[in-house]
């Protein structure tokens, strides 16, 4: 018979108290806990206050937890119904994100510009997708986050969610092309953050 | 640059921006600031419990004082005037010829009693004049009652019936 991971954990491992059993979700979930937030406040430390109330949610309901089949799906579910809420009481914290510290000079200095004008028009891009396909891609984009999961926080069939995933990344292909061509009758080589999307 | 190559050009630049997207590194230390906050939203909540507790168990015991003494306040009056004089208490089931045998017997009683209590008091008073019991060496010195044999004669013995048997119900 197959067993979860966590019911199989569940069993094995010796009953801990509430609190030491949070202090372990803590150390176990705490950086993917960020990420759920980090993807939808686009902030550090707005992400990080996210974060923190999401674990003291958590604690809240310690009682429940023990009988938690999927702990990453719950948690990712409180992470984003907590960044969600944090985003709408305070509309303007997208867009606010501090930039990386740039490196003194050299190629690296060259990347990282590069690469902060990229995730600036990505940004733009993924702002003009509808709502659900907005929501589901921007959970795709955190590390590890499976499908299956996905579909646990938005409470929507996982097959809902590859087909949201699919139309999402063709919107963005047909909006880079477009940005494309016109660059090109531009006569300019790359995309800049400034750019009209 | 045709529409095949523009559209594989895309791809890439699609799948190279959003795998950086999503990799966002927390500050280090982010469970021991985790961590540290819950437990200060713990113990904060514990010391608002205990409060809320000891509030809640000085209310109690406030209220329960403020009870007994209104309780005691009102009662007090009402137990002297609800009091009947023993003279005047009666036996439900005595009948008219007992009571008034035990009506004479009280009255007698009670009369030697105020007698008791009168010598008492005279040769006490200057020793106590706060209401006070009495040490075991004043009780011995007390001198003894001053009641008349004679007057106890006058206390009939109240008559004894036996009980009539019940009957069985079939």
């Amino acid at each position: 018979m197959y067993l979860p991971e966590q019911v199989i954990l569940s069993r094995t491992i010796p009953a801990q108290s509430a609190d030491e059993q949070v202090e372990a979700v803590v150390r176990r979930h705490a950086r993917f806990v960020y990420q759920v937030a980090y993807a939808v406040l686009r902030h550090p430390q707005e992400a990080e206050d996210a974060a923190q109330e999401t674990f003291i949610r958590v604690w809240k309901h310690a009682r429940e937890l023990s009988g938690v089949l999927n702990q990453r799906a719950w948690l990712a579910r409180i992470a984003w119904r907590v960044a969600v809420d944090r985003r709408r009481k305070r509309p303007g914290i997208a867009g606010e994100e501090d930039l990386p510290e740039l490196p003194a000079g050299g190629v690296g200095a060259e990347e990282s510009v590069i690469r902060s004008q990229q995730m600036a028009l990505l940004e733009r891009i993924i702002a003009t997708l509808p709502h659900e396909l907005r929501e589901t891609l921007t959970l795709s984009t955190v590390e590890e986050m499976t499908s299956v999961e996905i579909a646990e926080v938005l409470e929507i069939p996982e097959s809902s969610v590859r087909g949201r995933l699919l139309r999402a990344r063709q919107l963005l292909r047909e909006k880079l092309q477009v940005l494309m061509e016109r660059n090109q009758k531009d006569g300019k080589k790359d995309f800049k953050a400034g750019a009209d999307v | 640059m045709n529409s095949e190559d523009q559209k594989q050009g895309a791809e890439q630049w699609l799948d190279d921006a959003l795998a950086h997207y999503g990799a966002a590194e927390p500050r280090a230390g982010l469970e021991t600031r985790i961590l540290a906050n819950l437990e200060a939203h713990v113990s904060q909540r514990r010391r608002r419990w205990i409060l809320a507790l000891a509030a809640s168990a000085a209310v109690v015991v406030f209220a329960m004082l403020m009870a007994n003494l209104r309780g005691s306040r009102q009662d007090a009056p009402n137990n002297v005037a609800r009091q009947a004089p023993p003279s005047e208490m009666k036996s439900i089931n005595a009948t008219p010829a007992v009571s008034a045998r035990r009506q004479g017997a009280n009255a007698q009683l009670s009369r030697s009693h105020r007698s008791i209590a009168h010598n008492d008091l005279t040769g006490l008073q200057a020793h106590f004049p706060a209401d006070r019991p009495l040490s075991d060496q004043v009780a011995q010195q007390r001198p003894a009652p001053s009641i008349n044999i004679s007057d106890l004669k006058t206390i009939q013995a109240i008559e004894v019936r036996e009980l009539a048997p019940i009957k069985e119900i079939d």
